[in-house]
């Protein structure tokens, strides 16, 4: 408990005697937070669920638990400064009006801070707050509790169609080895419609090397309402050294479609747990991503699809690409319970290994207990197709080139999935960079 | 142009021997067809030529250009202007045709001191060199060969040929799986791209394809070594009588 107890003696020092002024609904979830995260502890290296992630590897720094209080000039991620569409921008994972660009009021959504939204609502918010997916507590969402005290709350209210893409970033300012722990809570009422992007890139007041140091403990919550649609996108690109913890719980009602594309580009330490309940009849899931696991990176994916409802579908694609000495884990769970039936699930985990030390663990976990259900899966991992390499090089196009493209070809059909443009582009624009920065060894390199 | 004396292959690391001393010389424009059984190792030549990996050159030697051939990577053969037209040509899913040849044709024209095709002119180009093969110019779209018919594969194989304007173009089975339609197509597109700078070698097993383009030599591989040179009329006395007789000749020579 050596460990815990740093987290823990922080988090007194910040919390004790209502220091933010803060109602007394936040000091309760603040304490169940701390409650479960002194019974749970980190994950020790035996545990199933972290056996390929041995996080406290990662949790070893003295860390500073509070940002700059006073971020002065910030730089935007050069997306949401170019984006027409709308944007909300936090910094140090607290709502900035000032900085963002936000819906006219002709349109019902409200995007306020998650300490106002708790004042004015206390019970209504405290309950979405406390709510997990079952099976998808961990330590990390306890602690992101324990040290609640602001965040970001976006409510769309019924029948709400956004008619552009909202984008969320997050802005870290603060020391060199700077815990963070942000808190997203989105609600989308019934019959509700929206784009949101969730994107975490390397901006910052000081320029990339900023963020070197940092752990962010993420933690987004998003509850889509009977028959609406959310279409959701992660964007990780911190920079090299940075380490995520990222908790998404999301939770559907009847006849919801939700899709999310992860997008994992650098960092030291990824490891996301991303939970999917499509609790109501109807509901459609999709999950897609990727990850450029370059030199020095762990990526380490896992999700839970619980599916509690008949008649729904869920689809899942991840596609990654393992550098040099990188690890990356794939662990896909798909819970089909009893009541289940008529259920429609389907994943695939494809991988490209670039190198001989190069890891991947890939484990889908199907768990079926209805009897009428369609369920599928499929995970490879493998290299760069040598008569492939051949063919582009036989038309003239270098070594180095014909690697790229091919790297680039395999994760299009998961870019293809973006349906915002101008973020698609964005995207594939980081893919590249991420793979001219790939110095790779092919295990195909003949040479 | 191109000089291939007394070539010996074996497959990589210790494996048998395909290419038992072949000697072949081809003089720029020059079109020779090289018929033989399977196994005779006219598919190795085709691969040794154009650099693919899995080979072992043990001896003999091949000048391209006044230059040692294995001195040069696949990819720099194809900017000097070899080109292979595979026989099983390869699906790029993700890798589409414009992108795919956009950076071909950009990288043979750098590396001949050719400006890069203004957006415009690679459209018109792509659409031109399109028609003559017969394809339909909405491929710029779509993923190298994948989803193509056997039929259109190969066609996209000329198709690339034409693009890449190559001094020595190796057609390996180029004509299998075509139907009678198609390898007219294919062959007049062949015939439409004859230069006297540009030389062909012509790998088939039938002899149909050279009905349609006529070739100025007929080389047989038999045993990974040629045993007979001759006009056109070879094609057709291989196609009336087989391979048989000349593998006889080739064991009594042997002996």
């Amino acid at each position: 408990m050596v460990m815990e107890k740093r987290f823990i003696a922080a988090q007194q020092v910040l919390h004790t005697n209502g220091r933010n002024g803060s109602a007394g609904i936040i000091e309760s979830l603040r304490a169940n937070g701390l409650a479960s995260f002194i019974s749970a502890g980190f994950p020790l290296p035996r545990e199933e669920q972290w056996k390929y992630t041995p996080v406290r590897k990662w949790l070893r720094d003295d860390f500073q638990f509070t940002g700059t209080s006073d971020p002065g000039d910030v730089q935007l991620p050069e997306l949401i400064s170019s984006t027409k569409d709308y944007t909300v921008v936090c910094v140090n994972g607290v709502f900035k009006p000032e900085l963002s660009r936000l819906p006219g009021s002709e349109l019902a959504i409200t995007v306020t801070s998650l300490q106002a939204a708790l004042h004015d609502e206390p019970d209504l918010i405290s309950g979405y707050l406390r709510r997990t997916n079952p099976g998808a507590e961990n330590p990390f969402l306890s602690l992101n509790m324990a040290f609640l005290s602001d965040g970001l709350y976006i409510h769309i209210l019924a029948d709400t169609i956004l008619d552009k893409p909202l984008y969320i970033t997050d802005i870290v300012m603060g020391p060199e080895l700077f815990f963070h722990q942000p808190r997203i809570l989105i609600v989308a009422e019934n019959r509700s419609q929206a784009t949101i992007i969730e994107l975490r890139d390397r901006a910052g007041h000081r320029g990339a090397a900023h963020n070197a140091g940092i752990f962010e403990n993420t933690v987004t919550q998003i509850h889509v309402s009977a028959s609406s649609n959310i279409d959701y996108y992660h964007v990780y690109d911190r920079g090299a050294g940075a380490r995520l913890v990222r908790t998404l719980n999301v939770y559907q009602e009847r006849d919801t479609t939700f899709s999310t594309n992860e997008v994992t580009l650098s960092g030291s330490l990824v490891r996301k747990n991303l939970n999917f309940l499509p609790d109501g009849e109807g509901c459609q899931t999709q999950l897609n991503g990727f990850y450029l696991a370059g030199s020095g990176m762990h990526v380490d994916i896992h999700t839970l699809v619980d599916h509690a409802e008949p008649h729904c579908n869920s689809k899942e694609l991840f596609k990654g690409i393992i550098d040099n000495n990188a690890t990356a884990v794939f662990n896909g769970r798909v819970l089909v319970r009893q009541d289940a039936q008529q259920t429609n699930a389907y994943q695939s985990n494809r991988n490209v290994l670039l190198s001989k030390s190069a890891h991947m663990y890939s484990k889908p976990e199907l768990e079926i207990y209805a009897d009428d259900v369609k369920c599928s899966h499929g995970a490879t991992t493998g290299q760069l197709d040598d008569e492939a390499l051949f063919y582009l090089r036989s038309r003239g196009i270098s070594f180095p080139t014909a690697r790229r493209m091919l790297l680039e070809a395999f994760v299009s059909d998961v870019c293809a999935l973006i349906r915002v443009e101008e973020l698609r582009l964005n995207v594939e624009e980081r893919v590249s960079t991420a793979l001219a920065g790939m110095h790779i060894k092919l295990l195909s390199d003949g040479r | 142009m191109l000089e291939i004396t007394d070539l010996h292959v074996c497959v990589e690391d210790g494996g048998t021997e395909i290419l038992k001393g072949l000697s072949l010389s081809v003089k720029a424009g020059e079109v020779h067809a090289i018929m033989g059984p399977n196994g005779s190792g006219k598919s190795t030549l085709a691969s040794v030529l154009a650099g693919r990996s899995g080979y072992e050159v043990t001896s003999g030697s091949v000048v391209y250009k006044g230059v040692d051939l294995f001195e040069l990577e696949a990819d720099e053969r194809a900017r000097e202007g070899i080109f292979l037209a595979f026989q099983y040509p390869v699906e790029l899913p993700g890798v589409s045709m414009s992108n795919f040849l956009r950076q071909a044709v950009n990288s043979v024209r750098k590396h001949r001191g050719e400006d890069k095709l203004s957006a415009m002119e690679f459209l018109k180009m792509m659409k031109d060199r399109a028609a003559l093969v017969g394809l339909d110019p909405s491929l710029k779209q779509r993923a190298v060969n994948e989803g193509f018919s056997g039929g259109e594969k190969k066609r996209n194989e000329i198709f690339q040929l034409a693009m890449l304007e190559p001094t020595l173009a190796i057609l390996d089975e180029t004509d299998s799986g075509l139907d009678i339609d198609a390898l007219r197509i294919v062959s007049e597109g062949v015939n439409d791209l004859r230069r006297p700078d540009r030389s062909f070698l012509i790998i088939t097993h039938y002899q149909r394809l050279l009905n349609h383009i006529t070739p100025d030599f007929v080389h047989v591989l038999v045993d990974g070594r040629i045993v007979q040179s001759g006009s056109k009329d070879l094609a057709l006395k291989l196609e009336e009588q087989g391979y048989d007789w000349l593998k006889e000749e080739s064991v009594e020579s042997v002996n």
